[in-house]
This record gives structure tokens, sequence and C-alpha cells, in this order.
């Protein structure tokens, strides 16, 4: 089969372009442990018994070091809890996020918290807020009448 | 030479789809408007009822009607008029897509599937509104059945002689759609039918959204693989040239054909119950199927080079300017061509495994659909229909119908540049999809997004105009002077070179692409299968 | 007297035909155009994934 010598180049070349980008992904995933959120202990619970099963039975922010917590979030028709979450500049924060009724998203804008609340599942991410500001948590996927309604803020305090 | 009665099928499939796409586009210019805070919906509308209609209406119904109705057209012209057998089973085909169609805009227009076109569980539609997907994609299963006949009768009575290349596509694609449609069957069959009707208590989630996303990523190449097929098989014979490489075109096709499934990941990457392990598998996957369309773009520039040298064009890019860009058949599906540079690279972007955080569920997703199916996509169509509905009732495409055409690319790109960029942009800064008009009580966030709504807003109202446009144009088509008019089908550059014998088969290609669905999928899928806690119905509109 | 070897050679030298297949056609300009499609790729690209590393 014949393949003109400048289409062999332009397909190397863009396949190199396309490895390039793989490996960068690659990395930040594997090596920095900066992969998409997930929770890879595969944690499932019943959605029905969502409020009795722990830690959703209490949610909450728990400090667990100097600047580091773990939020306990539960996404709802049309709300999340707990919300208003204040926290302080620099804070580390686990999200472990599951829904309580139908697929939610869960995102803050200006981050890279973006991650779906799916009933029966546990997704989890964590981030570093380095700035203060009132950030607007809302969800990005749709769940229903109110669904442009359904944000709450996490308060850094600088 | 066609059957009166192979005309109309084609030509009746191509109608609904513009039905469905003006029915669309009025629902899409309401939602514009109320996203960009210019109007409030009326007679008690929902904006997720619309966003419903839209999206059912535009990326399913337009789509598969323009597709079938596309493919049978170019099947008759390059292999014969249709066995009746064939002609049966594609009005059959036809006809439970139509009633799985008008089914499934009742129900959303009684707000009983206010669902989205995804549908994602557990949000519970009734039940008849999965019926109306069943028909919907059993309908277009007669279709595949049809072609993939057709062009097995037309092997039989030319022994030894390689496909036509419009039909080794069509059968590409259909065979391609039914790989796919398989997903989203299994889930609809197995999963929402009995939950709807009350005969099971809960649904598996995670597996319901992988089965469709495993459907609903090669469903995005059911739509290009025939934009492909115009650029491939029919723009060099507009132009007056000669198609570049009948190898690499069909290489590009069975390399579609193996990569575009097993990716589905992709569109879940934020999602859990997925390890971290398999979605950059499905990432690598995704980012093979890019290669096709990097050998297309140099298929279609060379296609023009070549064009333009051979007549006099001198420097590197003289020949750009021996295009007919005074021809609407060639303008719309050029100007669709040079929007996907923009299209590719963002989804590119979209499959980039973490990246993903960026763009997930904001309206840059939003930008990017558009840019791609409802430009690239659409405007090819729109360049076929210019000559295709001439010639499937014997009238002319005539210079009034041509300035119409140039018209339309003007204003449709026109209003899809502002309204995509402006959601490209808006979703940066996290302004999600798929949500109608708030502030999330004036918090400044939100507040700065406004703006970008309101330029959206614009960019859909051009979009509307473009629509009648359209709609102005298939009238003015129906009504054409009598005549005949081409089916434009090129003939292949001398230096080509000749094509392989394993480029006119698919038996190892579908052995090689379930190979990298199993590859794909096997593990993660059976961890969900074994595992997890269903969720019991839900109805939140 | 220039043998039909070198002539052929002398041609694929002026009209920038490649050596190996005589036959390739001047694509000179597709080669730029996709070259400039992916350096847009690119450019794209890395722009998204430097608003990612800076948000992180």
């Amino acid at each position: 089969m014949h393949i003109h010598r400048l289409e062999k180049i332009w397909i190397v070349i863009g396949t190199l372009m396309l490895v390039v980008f793989l490996i960068a992904v690659g990395i930040g995933a594997f090596v920095m442990d900066d992969h998409p959120p997930g929770h890879s202990k595969g944690i499932k619970l019943d959605p029905e018994k969502v409020y009795e099963t722990p830690p959703f039975d209490n949610p909450r922010l728990e400090k667990i070091g100097e600047n580091e917590y773990n939020a306990y979030i539960v996404a709802y028709v049309y709300g999340y809890s707990p919300n208003n979450i204040e926290i302080p500049v620099g804070a580390t924060v686990h999200f472990y996020v599951t829904s309580a009724d139908v697929v939610h998203g869960f995102a803050i804008p200006g981050t890279n918290v973006n991650m779906m609340a799916v009933p029966g599942e546990v997704n989890e991410l964590t981030y570093t807020f380095d700035e203060p500001a009132e950030y607007l948590l809302l969800c990005n996927e749709y769940c229903g009448v109110g669904h442009e309604y359904m944000a709450t803020k996490i308060i850094v305090k600088g | 030479m066609h059957g009166k009665s192979d005309s109309k099928l084609a030509l009746w499939h191509i109608l609904v789809a513009y039905v469905a796409l003006a029915l669309g586009g009025v629902a899409g210019l309401l939602q514009g408007l109320v996203r960009g805070g210019l109007i409030e919906l009326p007679y008690g509308i929902g904006y997720y009822q619309l966003l419903t209609a839209h999206g059912v209406l535009m990326a399913l119904v337009f789509t598969t009607f323009f597709i079938i109705g596309f493919l049978y057209a170019g099947m008759v012209r390059t292999t014969g008029p249709l066995l009746n057998t064939v002609n049966r089973i594609a009005w059959i085909g036809f006809l439970m897509m139509v009633v799985g169609t008008v089914l499934g805009v009742i129900l959303v227009l009684l707000n009983k599937a206010t669902v989205l076109y995804t549908f994602y569980a557990p949000m519970k539609a009734s039940p008849w509104f999965y019926i109306a997907l069943v028909l919907i994609v059993v309908g277009s299963w007669c279709a595949l059945a049809a072609i993939v006949s057709q062009l097995r009768y037309w092997k039989r009575t030319n022994k030894g002689k390689m496909s036509p290349l419009f039909a080794f596509m069509s059968a590409t694609t259909m065979i391609l759609w039914f790989v796919a449609t398989l997903g989203v069957a299994a889930t609809v069959l197995l999963q929402f039918i009995p939950w709807s009707f009350g005969w099971v208590d809960k649904i598996n989630v995670m597996i319901s959204r992988t089965l469709f996303w495993y459907f609903g990523h090669p469903l995005v190449y059911f739509w290009l693989l025939p934009a492909y097929m115009c650029w491939y098989v029919i723009l060099p014979k507009i132009i007056g040239g000669k198609m570049f490489s009948e190898s690499m075109a069909r290489l590009a096709f069975v390399l579609f054909l193996i990569f575009s499934v097993p990716v589905g990941f992709h569109h879940q990457l934020m999602e859990p119950g997925i390890s971290p392990t398999w979605k950059y598998v499905q990432v690598v996957l995704t980012f093979l199927v890019v290669v096709p369309s990097l050998m297309t773009a140099f298929s279609m520039f060379a296609t023009f080079e070549l064009y333009g040298r051979s007549k006099g064009a001198k420097g590197l890019f003289g020949w750009l300017k021996k295009l007919p860009y005074g021809d609407a058949r060639f303008l719309l599906p050029f100007v669709g061509m040079l929007l996907f540079i923009p299209a590719g690279a963002g989804g590119i972007i979209n499959a980039s495994n973490q990246m993903n955080a960026v763009v997930h569920n904001t309206l840059w997703v939003t930008g990017h659909f558009h840019i791609t199916v409802a430009t690239t996509v659409a405007m090819t169509f729109f360049g076929v229909t210019f000559w295709l509905i001439p010639h499937l009732t014997g009238r002319t495409f005539t210079k009034k119908l041509n300035r119409m055409g140039i018209l339309l690319t003007i204003v449709w790109s026109l209003g899809m540049v502002i309204m995509s960029g402006a959601m490209h942009i808006v979703g940066l800064f996290g302004a999600p999809r798929r949500t109608a008009y708030t502030t999330y009580f004036d918090h400044p966030t939100a507040l700065s997004w406004l703006n970008y709504e309101t330029v959206m807003a614009i960019g859909g109202v051009i979009l509307f105009i473009g629509i009648i446009i359209l709609v102005a144009s298939i009238v003015m088509l129906l009504r054409a002077p009598k005549g005949t008019e081409e089916f434009p089908i090129a003939e292949v550059h001398e230096n080509a070179g000749s094509v392989p014998a394993v480029l006119d088969k698919w038996g190892i290609w579908i052995v090689i692409l379930v190979v990298l669905i199993l590859i794909a999928y096997t593990v993660p899928f059976s961890d969900m299968l074994g595992s997890g806690y269903g969720s019991k119905p839900w109805v939140t509109w | 007297m220039a043998s039909r070897h070198d002539r052929e050679h002398q041609m694929s030298q002026t009209d920038g035909r490649d050596n190996h297949t005589p036959k390739d056609d001047n694509l000179r300009g597709t080669f730029v155009s996709v070259l400039l499609l992916g350096a847009f790729i690119t450019a794209a690209w890395f722009g998204v994934f430097l608003l990612f590393i800076n948000r992180g």
C-alpha cells in the first residue's frame, strides 16, 4: 500500500504529539498521584440507608491534622450536607461525597474540584485551598427541576 | 437510476430529519434566550423539558434519519436499485423509527420524560419513553440489515471487484453503529424497561452509565463518519478534482471501526466506581482514535492541493485560491472542515484523563459538541442536502438555491462561532452545562458568567435565523425546476496506488474490535456487576 | 550524454519529487497545513494543561 512520504512523516509527528500528551497526564496521574477522582477502595453503600451508614450518618468537616480535613458530604435534591463549609486558608481537604438520591455534580468553579456524586458510591478527591475566598460549590449534573438552585459555599478564611 | 420507492425512502428520511432539526431549533432558541437572562418561559414550559427535546431531536433524531437517508441514496447511486427485500426492510425500519420518535416527543412534551437525552439513572421516565428509544434503535438496525444485504448482493453479482467506496464506508458506519447500540439496547431492555414498569425494584447506576457511554462515544463517530464520506467521496468530484488515496480513506474507516468503541470511560473520568488504571487505558485507546482524523486532515488538504496544482497553482498555498468557494455544495462542508480544527482540539483536551476536571459538565463541553456535530457534521449534511434533494426528486440545484446555501454558510458558522466560542470560555470559568438561568443567589462567580451567557443567546438567535434560511431552502429545493442533478462520486487520483484486499473486508476488523472491547471493559465492568447496591426510581421534575 | 537515470534524478531534484517513491506529488502545502494543525492542537492542549496545573 502506497503512503506518501510526507503523510508518513505527519502520522509519526501526530502520534508523537499524542504520546507526549499521554505521558504528561500519565506521569501526573501515576507518579504525582494526581489521578481523576474515584475512590480506589471501591466502597459501596446502600443509597436508601445513606444517612445510617458511617461516615455519612454524620455529614461533617473533620479535622485530621495541622491544616488537614476530611469532609464527608451528602448531595441530595437540591443541596449539600453539610453546607457553608468553613476552612482556614492553606487547608488540605479530602472530600468524600455520595448522593442520597440521583446523580449530582460536585464542582467548585475556579478550582480542579469537579466530580460526580453517585448514589451507592463514594467519590473522593483531595484539594488544597491556597487562596481565601467564598467559593461556589455547585451541582453541574442535571438532577431535577431545582437543579439550578443546588449550590452552597466553601468559605476559605484567610 | 432510482426506483421511485428508493428515492422516496431516502427523501423521507431526510425530510423527517429536517422537521426534527426545526423543532429542536425552536427549543434551542428558547433555551438560549432563557439562559442569557432575556426571557422567561411561557405557558409553564420547563427549561429541562426543552433541553430534553433539543438533545433528543438534534443529537438522535436529526442525525440518525439524515445519515440513514444519505447512506441509502449513496447505496443506490453506487450499487444500483435496492433489492425488493432490502427496500422493504428499509421502510419497516423507517416506520419504526418514526413511531418511536413521535412517541418519545409526546412523552417529553407531557413532562413524563424530563431526563435529558442521556436519561441517567436513577431518574426514571415513563416506561414508554424507553420503549420509544427501543423502537428508534431497532428501526435503525433495519437500516444496517438493508445496507449490508444490498452490498452483499452487489459483491455476489460483481465477483472479484472491490466494493464501491461509498458502499464500503456505509457498511462500516452501520456495523460500528450496531456494535455501539448493543450497549444502549442492553441497558434499556435489561435495566430501564423492567425497572420503570416496576417489575424490578432497583437499578445499578454505574452499570447503566457504563453501558450508555459504551454507546455514547461511538455515537459521535456514527455522526462523523458520514460527514467524512462526503469529504472523501463527494467533495473531490464537486471541486473537479480526484480523491487523494482510496487506501488511506479505507484505512481511516477501519481504524475508526476498531477504536471508536472501547473508549466510553473518557465520558466517565470524574465518576467513582472505575479505577484510575482502567480510565487511563481507555484514554490511551481514545487517543488512538484521533489518528484516523489526523490522516483525514492530510487527505483533505492533499486533495485540494493536488487539484489546485493541476490548475496551475504555485507556491505553498496557491492551491487555496483555486477552490470553488462560490459553490455552496463545497463551501458548506469546507467551512465545517475548518471549524473541525478547534473542534477536534477540544476533544483531545476533554479526553485527557485528570485534565477533564477543568471542563467536565461545564459549558465548555456544550461548546465542544456544538462545534463538532452541530457545525462540522451539520454543515456538511446541509451541503449534501442542496444537491441530494434535487437528485432524489428529479429537480435542479439552481443559482438562487446556491445563494441560499452561501448565505446559510455565513449565518450558521457565524452563529456557532459566537455561541460555541462564548460557551468554551465561560466553561473554563466553571459555568455549568444543562442548567437553567441562575445566579446562585447572586454569587459573584455566577454573576461573572452572565455576559458570556448573553453572547451565547445572541449566537443562538443568529443560528435560529440560520434555521429559517435552511427551512426556506428545503421548501425551495422541493419546488425547484425539474431536471437532473448528479450525485457526485469522485474518481481516484492516478498516483494513489492499489488497495489491499484487507481494506475491503470486515471480518478481521470486527474481531480486533471485539478483542479491544474485551480488553478495555471486562475487568472494570465485571467489578461493577459483582458489587454495588441498586437505586430505587426517582422522579425529580 | 546523460542517462535516463540521471535525467529522472534531475527531475526529482527540481520539482520536489521523492527519490524513493518517484510517484509522490508535491504536497508541501498539505504538509505545512497539517503541521499548523498540530501546532494549534498542541497550543490549545498546553493552555488547558497549564490552567489545570495552576489551579491544582
